[in-house]
This record gives structure tokens, sequence and C-alpha cells, in this order.
């Protein structure tokens, strides 16, 4: 870890950003999850992301879930609809969904350069003075 | 583990070829074999290889792993390999100058 530490720290923020990634795609596929308003709706996922606890990259410190609330829609042909016509659906917004989408895949992109880059720099330290 | 980069920390001691205009600083026999730098920079070699062939075994049980499927990043395989070839090209150069030094030594005369 410590020998090429670059690398091996960039790899935790891929490992974070893959997480994200989970997350999002986990809240996008539940995002039309319909629920008796006995219950509760599909929890949205947030990753929260923090140092890592050695101090050489990042972690995943846990993940928050959304209110179970959501909003009730009125679909009295539902078969999970109550005495109401009502089902209870996630709350969650799909374009702010979209927009940690991209954050994520472009911070994955970005630790990946970070090991490119990386492996780059110390294959020239590792031939320096191969030609003299 | 930086054992590896402390042993090319010794080449370091060249520089005390340097100050050839003074030959009284130059070490006597006795002074360089008493330094136990021989024995530290053995040892710090084996380090080296040991912490490669630590690496190398990680990347082969990676390799297992996505092999059968029970992977879970894919880039943990990428930057093991990565590292690890990094590792060896380091130990090959570290090899190559020691060879090239010892040639170098051959090829003196008078």
């Amino acid at each position: 870890m410590s020998l090429f530490n670059a690398i091996g720290i960039a790899g935790t923020g891929v490992t974070v950003y893959r997480k994200w990634l989970d997350a999002v795609s986990d809240n996008l596929s539940n995002i039309n999850d319909a629920a008796p308003t006995s219950g509760e709706a599909f929890k949205a996922k947030y990753v929260i992301a923090q140092e890592a606890s050695d101090g050489n990259g990042a972690q995943v410190g846990g993940i928050v879930e959304g209110s179970g609330q959501g909003r009730l829609v009125y679909e009295p042909t539902h078969p999970l609809a109550d005495a109401d016509g009502y089902v209870r659906y996630p709350d969650i917004d799909m374009g702010s969904q979209m927009g940690q989408l991209i954050m994520a895949q472009r911070g994955y992109q970005a630790n990946l350069s970070v090991v490119d880059r990386a492996k780059d720099s110390y294959q020239a330290a590792i031939q320096l003075g191969r030609n003299s | 583990m930086t054992a590896p980069i402390g042993a090319i920390g010794a080449v370091g001691s060249i520089g005390g070829i340097l100050p050839t205009g003074a030959l009284q600083a130059t070490p006597s026999i006795s002074e360089i074999n008493g330094g136990g730098g021989g024995a530290d920079f053995a040892a710090k070699l084996a380090d080296g290889l040991q912490s490669l062939s630590d690496m190398q075994a990680k990347v082969d049980d990676l390799s297992v792993k996505a092999a059968t499927g029970s992977l879970k990043d894919v880039h943990d395989y990428t930057i093991a390999a990565t590292e690890a070839s990094l590792a060896t090209q380091l130990t090959v150069a570290v090899r190559n100058k020691a060879v090239e030094a010892f040639n170098e030594i051959m090829r003196m005369q008078a």
C-alpha cells in the first residue's frame, strides 16, 4: 500500500464512487415502487463519504436512508390501494438522482485517471537513468 | 513497506567516492566491513523481494476471484495488477543496476 501510495489511495476513491453508483442505481430502480398507505415507501439510500480511518484516501462512513413517508398518489385501480384509493410512492427526485449519477461517474473516472497518471509517473522514476 | 526504496537510498553512499582529491578521506576496508552496511542492504533486498512476492500472491488471489465471479470490485484486481507490475519493474531495475555496477568493476584493468 505504501510503496505505490498514490495508486492505493486512488483505489479507495474508486471504491467509494462505485458504492455511490450502486446507491444511485438502487434508488433509480426502486423509484416506481408502490406500497400500501399502511406501510412505508421505499427509502432512498445516500452514501456518506469520509476520510479513511487510516488517513489514506476515502471510505464510505455509512448509508443514510431517506424518509419512508413518500408521497400519496390517487390510484383506485391499483391492487395495493387503500379504501380511499391511495397508494404510497417513494419521494425520490429523478433529476437529483441523475445529477448524482453524473457526479459519481465523473468521480470514478477521475480516480482511475489518478491511477493511470501515478503509474506513468512511477514508471518514469523506475526508468530513470536506464539509457545512460 | 518502504524497504525497496530504502535499498535504492543505499546508492546514495556512492557520493562518498566523490572527494577523491583527499585520499585520506577514503575509508579503509575494515571501516567498510565494520559498518554492517552489507548485511543491512541484504536484509532490505530480502524485504523488497518478500513484498513483491506478497503483491503477486494478492494478484493471483484476485485473478482467481475474477475467474470464479466472486470479485466484488473490478478495480481491485486491475489496481493490484498495476502495483505488482510496477514492483516487478522496480525489482528488475534494481537488479539491472547491480549487474551493471558489477560488470563495471569486472572491466576494471590497470
